[in-house]
């Protein structure tokens, strides 16, 4: 047998799964064949340290946005017409803002520059910004109408949040305004900077950071709100935590 | 073991909050870790998870227990993994018609000559330059585990593709880490 015959084995035999008889051949030829031992040895060393690889972690942060996110699924699947006037439109605004914001999260991942995967490619291949002025134009006008997007959504969640803030704590209210300040401030200066340079690409992406996590607090204080009004406090207290932090 | 996971989705379908979050307890480390590494960056990661369990939410009715709940949530996550990753693609293409296509994800050559030990983040580095198809296999079967008849199950295709495909990632990656 020639060695294409025995390189097709190897990844079985790396494996363990090569049937005895097989792997017994196998071994007498890597024993005799320099190319194919280092093949199998490289295709160990890859399984192994592919193995050990560190498992990256979601933040906290992404199951208090999903719950808010099945909650507000779970509203939309219940029968419209059980619900008061003043509820159906606080749960049309949520499942909107929610709508919106999954598309403008989307759209904006989607559209923005962001340099290829490849980049050898990238370092052979025109750029865009230095060459097509409808482009950068097209590009300017899709993050304004993302940056629309967002507001949209942070409106409807800042209205509802607003009328059940009175069953907040007021220290954990007091925390919440804080930070909702302090992203306010990134959102401003990113603005000012963008007024200043509308291609600079590190304001647009601070931006876009700064509303995504005003976007995130909201959908957090909806949450606890909710948490609190079912009176579970254990439930609240995981969200104050991430919070506070 | 397949009582209990159809106990389980029976419990989220039925509303059960708290079983949807043991769900997610139990599941979203790794199908984060696949997220992560199929899509690139931790925002993308975190936006592909979410979407993973709402749209397994939604779902949950039409789990049989013919596989495992783990490996039913990997299928489906790692579909929308790779419909996100075409459409991305999609776009970066339309914005950029002077790359090619086809040598988009190709090595560009090798990363390191480290003769014996392979550093990690080197590791981490040429799985993200693999194609589509052959990095979500070779995630599935060599990072996250997967023996191939449960990788061919997740990506929908047939065990001899599930080896192949690995096959041809170990090559290349054997190639970007400068040792083939």
């Amino acid at each position: 047998m020639n060695c294409d015959v025995y390189q097709a084995q190897i990844g079985d035999f790396v494996d363990g799964t090569l049937d005895p008889l097989s792997e017994q051949r196998l071994l007498g030829h890597l024993a005799t064949c320099p190319d194919c031992s280092a093949m199998a040895d490289d295709f160990n060393t890859i399984r192994l340290t592919a193995r050990g690889l560190d498992q990256p972690v979601p933040p906290d942060r992404a199951w208090t946005r999903l719950s808010a996110a099945l909650e507000a699924e779970r509203y939309q699947e219940r029968r419209w017409w059980t619900f008061s006037p003043g509820a159906r439109w606080q749960i049309a605004a949520v499942a909107l803002a929610l709508l919106v914001i999954v598309a403008a999260v989307t759209w904006t991942a989607l559209r923005q520059v962001t340099p290829a995967p490849a980049p050898a490619v990238v370092a052979t291949a025109p750029g865009p910004s230095t060459a097509d002025p409808d482009l950068v134009r097209s590009v300017e006008t899709e993050l304004k109408l993302a940056e629309e997007h967002y507001e949209k959504a942070i409106a409807g969640l800042e209205q509802i949040t607003n009328a059940g803030r009175s069953t907040l704590d007021p220290q954990v209210a007091a925390v919440l305004q804080k930070n909702l300040s302090i992203i306010d401030q990134a959102i401003g200066e990113s603005r000012d900077a963008l007024r200043a340079q509308p291609a600079n690409e590190v304001a647009q992406q601070s931006l876009f950071g700064a509303l995504r996590s005003k976007v995130t607090l909201l959908q957090e204080t909806l949450t606890l709100i909710n948490e609190m009004r079912k009176g579970n406090q254990e439930g609240a207290a995981r969200i104050v935590s991430g919070l506070n932090q | 073991m397949r009582s209990a996971d159809l106990e389980l989705a029976k419990r989220c379908r039925n509303g059960d909050a708290a079983a949807f979050e043991e769900l997610y307890r139990t599941h979203a480390g790794r199908l984060y870790g696949l997220a992560f590494r199929m899509a690139g960056s931790a925002q993308e990661a975190e936006d592909l998870l979410q979407e993973m369990f709402l749209h397994a939410h939604r779902k949950l009715g039409t789990f049989r227990g013919e596989s495992s709940l783990g490996t039913w949530l990997y299928r489906l996550g790692m579909n929308q993994c790779l419909d996100y990753l075409r459409g991305k693609q999609a776009r970066m293409s339309q914005a950029t018609d002077s790359l090619d296509a086809a040598g988009a994800g190709e090595p560009a050559g090798p990363l390191s000559s480290t003769p014996v030990v392979i550093h990690r983040l080197d590791l981490e580095r040429a799985i993200r330059r693999l194609p589509d198809g052959c990095r979500a296999a070779f995630l599935l079967h060599d990072v996250e585990g997967f023996e191939h008849h449960e990788v061919a199950s997740i990506l929908g295709v047939s065990e001899g593709t599930s080896k192949s495909q690995v096959h041809k990632a170990r090559m290349k990656l054997r190639t970007m880490l400068g040792r083939g």
